[in-house]
């Protein structure tokens, strides 16, 4: 493509990430793990067996990530997470202990909360008929009980508590009381991330949209970047698209690196500054005056001195445990079975890609944008923005949760997601034709193979 | 006729960071004055559905949910906007002189 020579490219070697910033010891290759050849069956993308299949062997049996814990600061303080048909709500105690419950009244079903955040003063109170649960899930009372009779208010229990727990300030659920601890099925990802210190950075952005796609065929387009160069234009202008190292490891988890900053070989004249690395730039507050003397090729060293300048300046004082490669590049993860990550050192970008309730032929995509909060209100560079950005005049600081946007519209999300909005739902008509055979993977693809086998192990378990 | 009589300052607008609220108490009106990116709402602190205080309640940008049976209500409008589905509460229109956050009570 494009006419430029490529080195052949050794597919266990696979592309490793272009030197152009220090990579740091986690930037290594990962041992290759080999999937095999096969063409990836697309019946498990639009049969509705499968995916009934999938939520009783996989959906029930994991962890997933259900919200952030900044979101609920104080006792009382409560978030509601829908996964497929299911609903819970987390809380957090008195005890500051977060846990997690069905969001269902066990007298007759109601969801005890409706909306995306609360605050239950003492505790939660079912609108329906108005029996009261404390935020350990313990039944307080029953309205009336006198009008039920004793062996069926024998029956009257609290509500039933799911496993809950944390790492980084993420929140994960699971509905299987024998799901292994946490720690365990989060594998490497705590090694890898903690330096990014999730913790301390706060929502900046919330976006729900329903997409006409398997949940799979949606999470497929986020798992590789071999589509970059035909969906996203804009975004080769300063990021690699073809120098990416994707990385396998165990448990379902996978990542890919994607140098960002340079005018990558492909662009039309690399030596080039263009525009997209000076609104870079200029976007972490740097002076393209002071970097002149920078081709295009070499612009990646302007925007990590302009950003380990603005971490000095915001006090992150992480960002010294960070590579040149965590500051500057697009770090991007994903963990088993539906979250990627893309992390730009001060942002970490969530994407969750959740079953529909009911149609095998929708999911519900979830972004959420987490930064870092700075002293001096450093303006986070939204999603939603890219491409049109707008800044707010009065900064940030993190307090204010914005929230949750249920897009309408692929626009709804911002230019680039939009893209990818467009992409994927006549994908999955495709997907869906008794003409097509099955995905023939590259192996920039091949993080697609990857989470598909540890799905297959929960499958065949 | 300016009409300006019958705002009462209620709250000082650079004590309520945008996405907070505060309860005041003034000329016998319970209010939660909202700052919501900037501008400046009143409601009365009085969930429609039962008569409940709303100023332990969470407020997400314009949307405020009752601590108790999680109704919502948008501060701008006062309009119930879900469940449990109820009637409007009061809201009062506001206005910004200086740092008073001011509000027209009748």
């Amino acid at each position: 493509m494009l006419g430029l020579e490529r080195p052949e490219v050794d597919y266990r070697e696979g592309v490793r990430m272009t030197p152009r910033v220090e990579a740091g010891p986690l930037a290594e290759k990962a041992p290759y793990i080999d999937h095999g050849t096969a063409i990836v069956d697309p019946r498990r993308y639009r049969d509705p067996a499968e995916a009934a299949r999938e939520w009783e062997k996989m959906w029930t049996k994991v962890w997933t990530l259900a919200g952030f814990a900044s979101d609920i600061p104080h006792a009382g303080d409560w978030f509601k997470y829908d996964l497929g048909p299911e609903s819970f709500v987390v809380v957090r105690g008195e005890d500051d202990k977060i846990r997690a419950f069905y969001n269902v009244c066990p007298h007759r079903g109601n969801r005890i909360v409706r909306s995306d955040f609360g605050t239950a003063t003492d505790c939660f109170t079912c609108a329906f008929h108005g029996w009261r649960f404390g935020h350990d899930g313990g039944l307080l009372s029953v309205k009336d009980p006198e009008t039920f009779r004793p062996e069926v208010l024998a029956h009257a229990t609290g509500l039933t508590e799911v496993r809950c727990d944390m790492w980084a300030g993420l929140v994960f659920v699971s509905m299987d009381p024998d799901v292994v601890d946490l720690r365990t099925f989060l594998g490497i990802l705590p090694e890898h991330l903690d330096a990014f210190h999730f913790e301390k950075m706060r929502v900046s952005e919330d976006i729900v949209y329903t997409y006409d796609a398997n949940w799979k065929t949606t999470y497929d387009a986020f798992m590789e970047f071999y589509h970059a160069d035909m969906i996203h234009p804009e975004l080769g202008e300063a990021m690699e698209t073809y120098y990416n190292q994707y990385d396998l490891y165990p448990l379902g988890i996978s990542r890919m690196l994607l140098p960002f900053g340079y005018a990558p070989d492909k662009t039309a004249d690399p030596s080039v500054v263009n525009e997209a690395l000076v609104q870079t730039l200029v976007r972490y507050e740097g002076d393209p005056e002071e970097w002149k003397h920078l081709t295009g090729e070499e612009y990646a060293e302007a925007i990590l001195e302009a950003k380990r300048r603005l971490a000095d300046r915001e006090g992150w004082d992480h960002f010294k445990d960070l590579s040149d490669s965590q500051v500057v590049g697009d770090w991007n993860y994903s963990f088993f079975p539906n979250v990627t990550i893309n992390i730009f050192g001060e942002m970490a970008y969530f994407q969750i890609f959740r079953p529909h309730a009911t149609d095998p032929m929708k999911c519900v995509w979830r972004s959420v944008q987490l930064n870092l909060v700075g002293r001096n209100g450093f303006q986070p560079v939204l999603a939603t923005g890219l491409g049109n950005e707008q800044d707010d005049p009065n900064g940030w600081d993190g307090t204010v949760r914005p929230p949750i946007v249920y897009a309408q519209t692929p626009e709804d999300t911002g230019f680039i997601l939009a893209q990818d909005a467009y992409l994927v739902p006549p994908v999955q008509e495709g997907v869906n034709s008794r003409s097509f055979k099955g995905f023939i993977l590259s192996e920039q693809e091949i993080r697609i193979r990857h989470y598909l086998a540890e799905l297959d192990r929960y499958l065949n378990a | 006729m300016s009409g300006d009589a019958r705002f009462l300052r209620a709250a000082s607008a650079t004590a309520i960071m945008p996405g907070a609220f505060e309860h005041v108490a003034i000329a016998g009106h319970d209010l939660l004055i909202c700052n919501v990116g900037g501008a400046f709402y009143a409601i009365e602190n009085r969930c429609s559905h039962q008569k409940k205080p709303l100023d332990q309640g969470r407020l997400v940008r314009e949307g405020i949910v009752c601590p108790f049976h999680g109704a919502t209500f948008d501060v701008r409008t006062g309009a119930s906007t879900g469940f449990p589905k109820c009637r409007s509460i009061r809201h009062f229109i506001t206005r910004v002189v200086g740092d008073d956050v001011e509000v027209a009570l009748t």
